[in-house]
């Protein structure tokens, strides 16, 4: 027979274990920002969490200026730097981190023949496109660098952690790259300390963690390539869970000067063939993957591409799927991500 | 308590719990608005035994119907609102001269929802939704108190009626 | 039982008042049209906030980002925009003008932001890749 003192503690059991689940519940969670000026962008994580995450934010944005002091080209003592520094002289041991990314970076180089390439760096310097001294040089100087460029010159000893440049002058520049590693590591520190919603904006690289605190995917719109033109800040939205998307485009970075006066963007994505801005009838390019790293060098390979070539390239990596818009503003999307992506540019149109 | 009383009040409990899950199934006009057809089961506690009572009914039903209906997130707008409900319940019930059951019913659903979406705009940070949602929740909660009402009237006197052979 | 006492009637009048003031909660928050503040940060710390209101006089702001380098910002009821800057690529005025709540501009050569803050409304989008 039931007694009222122990329908008493039943109740009293089921208030505790709900106020229990309350606490661990999302309810307990709260919105945290951070942004930091770093990898060479302007970066911003949102983190729902509880009291600990701005803890965990400073975590990542240590790790995240770590990894720049590892491998920008521009700090002196980055490991990049030094390897640039003693090419053609001596082979440079680097931390792990370097070591694993430069790893990735050839596995793209020699998959996509070399349209993605790594040691494109003496180029970058004679261009100067996000520099301080920006101009168009002279063919005869891009032919005399051109013979650097070659991915297989860079020799790597997994022994000894060591990466050599082979000829004297050569020079790498992982900036198609470390900001997809950068993010990857930015998600795990995330992940391992119990985040489950997140979104990061790696100067344009994004990362989601999970979904909305509300339980819908994010919404994340593709830049519009022509901004200025349109009006429209995007042109498409991508619904994403637990991913990463990263775009390539002319838009971003390029001579505005010269633009003004010839009509020709010379932005800052250069063909390792030609020496020259890559110009294969592209405005832009996104790519969505589960890795940033991927997402990141395989959005600058198929903007190198082009949309046949580059649709053919992720089709045969199978490491991400891709949006691309060429100059016409037709859109290509690859057929898995067909249901996430809608197109919302008017101008834009579905190219089949 | 006796035996009587608490084979009722369980049934009474047990009631409300497949109210509650069978409301979920009924769409709605807007978040929110809903029939309120669980709070028949608090409102017959209240009347036919005590306060006290009725508020088992509704804690029980509301942790038990919410775990039930897989939604526990719910609980904690739930137990507010059914708690803000039951209060102003109580205090209506003990003046029958001026309030009727349809009268009490009305204001318990109505502080039901008020509860709801004062839970609702304190975790989501604004005001907003609380005004936006005032108006429609006030309109359905005067509909739906006021059938809600006679059907509990209906159920109190069947009861009573009952209980007195 | 089935006649409504006076208590009752007091009762659907009260829920009549409650509706009134959330109509008349709607209205005012739209009139107020989501309140909108200009921030400026140089390198991470806020050196600049105004207010944006109906119809304000347009301001135009120095920001001094140190070794003679600078960003002019115009700020109107339509919104923000760096109208001049010392900054090489000259991205910052190319994100042209920002007026809702969350939007932002960044000049990365001098590590200014410029954002607007203000309770969201309801963007289609949470942000964007570029």
């Amino acid at each position: 027979m039931i007694d009222l003192k122990l329908f008493k503690k039943y109740i009293l059991m089921f208030l505790v274990i709900s106020i229990g689940l309350l606490g661990c519940s999302q309810i307990g969670t709260k919105e945290y920002k951070k942004s930091i000026f770093a990898l060479n962008t302007y970066i911003t994580l949102t983190a729902y969490g509880g009291k600990n995450t701005p803890d965990i934010l400073d975590e990542v944005t240590e790790r995240i200026v770590e990894i720049e002091n590892r491998m920008s080209t521009e700090i002196a003592t980055s490991d990049v730097a030094l390897i640039n520094k003693n090419a053609g002289k001596v082979p440079v041991e680097v931390h792990d981190d370097t070591f694993y990314v430069i790893e990735r970076a050839l596995w793209y180089c020699d998959m996509s023949d070399g349209a993605f390439d790594i040691t494109i760096y003496p180029i970058v310097k004679l261009w100067d496109i996000t520099g301080d001294n920006p101009r168009v040089p002279d063919k005869e100087e891009i032919e005399a660098l051109l013979p650097l460029v070659d991915y297989r010159q860079v020799i790597l000893d997994r022994d000894e952690k060591t990466v050599f440049l082979s000829k004297a002058g050569m020079g790498i520049d992982l900036g198609a790259i470390a900001k997809g590693y950068a993010t990857d590591e930015a998600v795990r520190i995330l992940k391992e300390n119990g985040i489950e919603h997140a979104l990061l904006n790696l100067g344009g690289n994004i990362a989601v963690i999970g979904d909305k605190p509300d339980g819908t995917p994010w919404r994340i719109g593709v830049r519009d390539p022509r901004e200025e033109e349109t009006g429209e800040e995007y042109m498409a939205i991508a619904e994403l869970q637990d991913t990463s998307i990263v775009s390539s485009g002319d838009y971003e970075r390029f001579l505005k000067a010269e633009y003004e006066k010839t009509g020709v963007r010379y932005h800052h994505i250069f063909d390792p063939r030609t020496g020259y801005p890559a110009d294969v009838g592209l405005m832009a390019t996104s790519i969505v993957a589960d890795h940033s790293i991927d997402a990141d060098a395989l959005s600058t390979c198929v903007f190198i591409m082009g949309a046949d070539r580059g649709m053919d390239f992720l089709a045969k990596v199978q490491k991400g799927n891709g949006i691309c818009i060429d100059k016409d503003k037709y859109v290509y999307i690859s057929s898995k991500l067909e249901d996430i992506i809608e197109i919302t540019g008017g101008e834009y149109r579905l190219s089949k | 308590m006796n035996t009587r009383k608490m084979v009722l009040l369980s049934l009474i409990t047990a009631q409300a719990i497949v109210l509650h899950y069978i409301e979920g199934f009924i769409p709605v006009i807007a978040p929110g608005a809903k029939l309120g057809l669980a709070n028949i089961m608090t409102i017959v506690a209240l009347y036919i035994f005590s306060a006290k009572y009725a508020l088992v009914v509704s804690i029980v039903r509301i942790l038990l119907g919410s775990l039930l209906s897989g939604n526990p997130m719910g609980i904690l707008f739930s137990l507010v609102g059914g708690l803000l409900s039951w209060v102003v319940m109580v205090i209506l019930q003990r003046h029958p001269d001026y309030f009727s059951l349809v009268g009490v019913s009305t204001a318990g659903a109505a502080f039901h929802n008020l509860g709801q979406l004062a839970v609702a705009s304190i975790i989501y940070k604004t005001i907003g939704i609380f005004f936006t949602y005032l108006p429609i929740l006030m309109l359905t909660s005067a509909i739906t108190g006021y059938f809600i009402g006679i059907a509990s009237n209906y159920i109190i006197v069947y009861l009573r009626h009952h209980m007195e052979q | 039982m089935k006649n409504l006492k006076i208590g009752d009637i007091l009762i659907y009048i009260l829920l009549g008042l409650f509706a009134l003031v959330g109509f008349i909660g709607m209205k005012s928050m739209a009139t107020m049209g989501g309140r909108r503040t200009v921030v400026v940060l140089l390198d991470g710390r806020e050196i600049e906030r105004v207010p944006i209101s109906s119809n304000m006089e347009a301001r135009e702001i120095y920001i001094d980002a140190g070794y003679g380098n600078y960003n002019i910002l115009n700020i109107t009821d339509e919104g923000a925009k760096i109208v001049k800057a010392s900054c090489s690529d000259g991205l910052c005025m190319r994100q042209g003008r920002i007026d809702n709540p969350g939007q932002s501009i960044v000049c990365l050569p001098n590590k200014v932001v410029v954002k607007i803050l203000g309770e969201e409304g309801d963007s289609p989008i949470d942000d964007v890749t570029y």
